[in-house]
């Protein structure tokens, strides 16, 4: 019905209540954690076995249920949605891999992993979407999951407030994103993207088309936690179970980039709309906030919370040059951070699993007690502060030398580039602050009771860390697959030619 | 030369480095012998640099290129001239005596493996700096070179303050770290390649203002790693703080990296924005010699002493290199050789002392020539080589530095003489810190509390008697240093023209 991957999760999802089911009776208790882990990597699996059709047609067209374009739902996939979908499955399956233990003091498991597969579904229908509505319909598939799994521990008050938080912003960004789609659909007479490009960028641009492009970047924007719409993130990511913060903070806000991304390149031409100094300026402007807030938080996972805001901050800096080079670093620096901020999170999640508490004055020297989690924790702040060679330097380096090119279009870009520069700086205070805290600090009562992490949780951590040395110190497959990406989404004739023959 | 020498000389003790700290986690008797293990694996740098030294004497510039992110247009090269070499060498011969110093020192410290680890992994960065043919990978391993010290700082120096003065140290280096970065990407913005040999050429046709900005950026990185006035101020407490083994690496050769980085690219590549603002420079140098002299003279802790006592000699090599005369540059680069020598084995003495006495009060110290004698005997050594005591090899390097500073090769710079006779002045300041240093510890009576003191065990004043050696050897037979450091000076300032 849609592509294979997508297909295989929506299935998994709806069978896992059956699965428990099972599980319950039979005696098994691990079952549906099974199961959805298998779901994963199966698509996983699926994915991966697309990626030769993907390379060698670069875009694929599938219409659903053999409809007729363009009217018809269809999935266009393209280098950047192929990327993305692959980042969304990986970090979906070493989450799933993780909730094995992390979640086995939790009930309603079921719940769970059918709103953790429908929201990696959602995800991937996202960045296979050829059309708005399709995009919507996912797009939402997805929000509603995460604002479930945001509350998912209802019997404390934090998570329902965040989640509630969380939803009504969330909403208020759909629904805007909706009422851009209606003047789009005005304007285009369809909502296929193609004939969208097509029919935007052909006559002049007027207030119309001004007012849909800038109510889709806040729509897609509160998503994407952009300043000034990022502040039901702080409050959501701590919330969460901490291997759905990971998801969170790893994927979801990312298909807020993906959204702002195929929607400001493909719909609204940066040659006629010139958005990228004012995107650029926010970009810098959510760094600041990200940056600036997380120096005085004590609690860990708030902590990470902002830090994600200012690392979106300098991934959408990479998207606002438009150019192959800053795009190409601002994708890297989306699949880095992914890696690093889940390692982040589930590291947190040891934590929490271990003493039950994320204030970072009880976790004093906890990596002391847990000494595979604290080194690993180590590793992913060093990446994420940017120290070589690890992979969070390669990425930021060349989104930085991607402002620092366009320098010749106007000395404004050396300005914002030194900026991002000056938030790398303030970022390393409040890493190293971390690691000081959890590793060289003299234990507190709490953290001496704390155990290391079961291995199901320690594996995922591990290969994760593992993809941090590695991309940092051999970042060449990496790069080339995010570079392909960004080339793709450049490219308009091929992804236009490909629906409108 | 020995097959590979440069990869083998960066990546050994690196790789060496992370197995020691994994090995030791896992198993008890390599943690038991790891500050041995440590030791042995630190001598093979020394013995990979040395091996080039011969080739280089010979050939000249030997360069090594291999791919590394062919996307990006960056390779992995090793830049082996008389430059490099002679500085590698110095980092290698120090690092190995003072790993060996170590184990005397550490050995009723926890965590062996993973001290001496981070030691070959801090040996390996240092390395990878000096031998760096592109600017990207210089900046890989400038950053490298401080994660490693930075977790030695924290986790075996002074137990209350070592968390703080750590974050105080990172911080400090990154910022410069991070100024050298922009620098370096502009660099790569205008000129299209990290290549250091090839810089030079493309920054020809870039304007010189833009030129000055790159300059200043990178600059203000190296004069931070350096710790000239006024970014000075981390060094007393991560030089003090630090356990003694690392703060002989780190004053008498990490912060050689600042220099260095200086000669190479500072110099090297942009000779014509140097000389712009050389005289500035020169007047800072001044500055920071004559600061650094001061407080060391008002001193009560002897390892502190000794770090003030590095500000000031850092001071006298950045008033050698901004000289920008062939002989003022080979008085820099052999002071470097001879700052690194009697730095590090003044910091191992103190470090004799402390261990001895149970002491960092140099009040408390008094008459200890007779309790002590090897000690004082490489003390005495290395404290008249620092003050400039001919026939010890600082004399030589300090005469050639000050003649540098008045040579007519330069110019018609204000005030260049002026400056010259401060530099003059000040030695004399740092002569009588060393001599007030030597007289307190080791002559006069000896006060109660010592009286049970005892001479140091073999494996800790050993390696500075091999430095005091050199340091002598060096003083009555200079050419031995200055044929590869003259070498070099030609080529940096032959280079830029």
């Amino acid at each position: 019905m849609f592509t294979a991957p997508l297909d295989t999760l929506l299935t998994f999802s709806v069978l896992t209540p059956l699965i428990y089911l099972i599980g319950v009776k039979a005696g098994l208790r691990k079952l549906v954690d099974c199961w959805a882990t298998l779901g994963f990597a199966f698509s996983f699996y699926l994915l991966y076995l697309m990626h030769e059709s993907v390379r060698e047609k670069k875009v694929l067209v599938i219409t659903v249920a053999n409809g007729l374009l363009p009217a018809s739902s269809v999935f266009e996939i393209d280098a950047l949605g192929f990327f993305m979908a692959t980042l969304f499955v990986f970090i979906g399956l070493l989450t799933s891999f993780y909730s094995m233990r992390y979640m086995e003091r939790d009930t309603r498991l079921a719940e769970y992993y059918v709103l953790l597969m429908l929201m990696v579904a959602g995800m991937v229908g996202v960045v296979f979407a050829g059309d708005l509505l399709t995009l919507f319909i996912f797009w939402e598939t997805m929000c509603i999951s995460s604002y479930v799994l945001v509350a998912f521990r209802k019997d404390r008050w934090e998570p329902v407030e965040a989640g509630l938080k969380y939803l009504i912003m969330s909403a208020s960004g759909s629904v805007i994103v909706l009422f851009a789609m209606s003047l789009l659909y005005g304007i285009a007479g369809s909502l296929n993207f193609a004939y969208l490009r097509l029919a935007i960028t052909r006559p002049p641009m007027n207030a119309w088309t001004v007012m849909a492009m800038a109510l889709m970047v806040i729509g897609f924007g509160i998503k994407a936690a952009i300043a000034p719409l990022h502040t039901w993130l702080p409050d959501a990511h701590p919330a969460a179970p901490s291997s759905i913060s990971a998801m969170l903070s790893g994927v979801v806000i990312k298909a807020g980039a993906y959204a702002l991304m195929r929607s400001l390149l493909l719909f609204f031409a940066p040659e006629l709309f010139n958005w990228q100094i004012v995107l650029a300026i926010i970009a810098v402007l959510t760094m600041t906030v990200g940056n600036l807030m997380a120096l005085p938080q004590t609690d860990l996972k708030r902590l990470l919370a902002f830090s994600s805001i200012a690392q979106m901050g300098y991934i959408i800096f990479g998207v606002s040059l438009a150019t192959s080079s800053g795009l190409t670093g601002g994708l890297f620096h989306i699949m880095n951070h992914s890696i690093i901020k889940s390692l982040l999170f589930l590291c947190s999640g040891a934590f929490l699993y271990a003493v039950e508490s994320r204030d970072l004055n009880q976790l004093a020297g906890i990596g002391k007690k847990m000494k595979i989690t604290g080194a690993m924790f180590t590793v992913g702040c060093l990446s994420i502060a940017g120290i070589p060679p690890l992979n969070g330097f390669q990425s930021e380096l060349m989104v930085l030398l991607a402002g620092i090119g366009v320098g010749h279009q106007g000395a404004i870009w050396y300005f914002l580039s030194g900026l991002m520069l000056l938030n790398l700086l303030f970022s390393v205070a409040y890493y190293l602050r971390l690691i000081q805290t959890v590793m060289i600090r003299e234990p507190t009562e709490r953290s001496l009771k704390a155990k290391e992490a079961p291995m199901a949780m320690l594996l995922p951590m591990m290969l994760l860390t593992a993809l941090c040395v590695v991309a940092g110190v051999y970042p060449d497959p990496f790069i080339s697959f995010s570079s392909n990406a960004a080339k793709a989404v450049l490219d308009i004739g091929q992804y236009v030619n490909a629906i409108v023959k | 030369m020995i097959e590979n020498a440069e990869t083998l000389s960066v990546f050994l003790p690196a790789a060496s480095g992370i197995a020691l700290y994994a090995l030791g986690k896992a198993s008890k008797n390599v943690e038991k012998y790891a500050n041995w293990l440590g030791a042995i694996a630190a001598i093979a740098p020394v013995i990979l640099v040395g091996s080039m030294i011969p080739d280089v004497i010979a050939k000249g510039t030997i360069r090594r290129i291999y791919p590394w992110i062919p996307s990006m247009g960056v390779t992995f090269g090793f830049q082996i001239d008389a430059l490099s070499v002679t500085i590698a060498f110095i980092i290698a011969l120090v690092s190995f005596l003072a790993t060996v110093y170590a184990v005397g020192y550490m050995a009723h410290e926890h965590g062996h493996a993973g001290f001496f680890g981070n030691t070959l992994l801090f040996i390996g960065g240092m390395l990878g700096v000096v031998f760096s043919s592109n600017l990207l990978q210089f900046y890989v391993f400038w950053e490298l070179m401080l994660i490693p010290s930075y977790f030695l700082i924290v986790f075996w120096g002074t137990p209350e303050r070592a968390a703080r003065i750590g974050f105080k140290y990172f911080i400090f280096t990154h910022v410069g770290a991070v100024c050298l970065l922009f620098g370096i990407l502009t660099t790569f913005v205008l000129t299209h390649t990290f290549e250091i040999a090839d810089i030079a050429h493309k920054m020809e046709g870039i304007n010189p203002n833009v030129a000055i900005v790159i300059f200043v950026l990178m600059l203000f990185g190296f004069l931070v790693k350096m710790a000239v006035f006024p970014v000075h101020t981390w060094l007393p407490d991560a030089h003090a703080e630090a356990p003694t083994p690392i703060s002989a690496m780190l004053s008498g050769v990490m912060v050689k990296c600042g220099a260095y980085a200086i000669t190479r690219i500072s110099l090297g590549v942009f000779l014509p924005s140097f000389k712009g603002v050389s005289t500035y420079l020169m007047a800072l140098a001044v500055v920071t010699m004559v600061y650094g002299g001061l407080m060391a003279f008002a001193q009560t802790d002897v390892k502190r002493l000794f770090a003030y006592s590095s500000v000031s000699q850092m001071g006298y090599i950045l008033f050698g290199l901004t000289t920008v005369t062939v002989t003022g540059l080979t008085g820099g680069l052999f002071h470097i050789l001879n700052h690194a020598l009697c730095k590090a084995l003044l910091f191992m003495s103190a470090g004799i002392l402390m261990h001895q006495t149970k002491t960092r009060d140099l009040r408390q110290y008094g008459g200890l020539m007779n309790k002590m004698p090897m000690t004082a005997l490489v003390s005495v050594i290395g404290a008249l080589t620092l003050a400039g005591t001919p026939p010890l090899s600082g004399f030589f390097s300090e005469s050639m530095m000050f003649a540098g500073g008045i040579a007519p090769e330069i110019g018609v710079l204000q005030g260049q003489n002026f400056l010259t006779f401060i530099a003059t002045v000040s030695a004399v300041i740092t002569a009588a810190y060393y001599l007030w240093f030597v007289w307190r510890v080791f002559f006069g009576k000896l006060p109660g509390h010592l009286k049970d003191v005892k001479e140091a065990p073999l494996v800790m004043w050993a390696p500075p008697l091999c430095l005091a050696v050199m340091a002598v050897v060096l003083g009555i037979y200079p050419q031995l240093g200055l044929n590869l450091i003259s070498l070099a000076a030609k080529l940096i300032l032959g280079s830029g023209h």
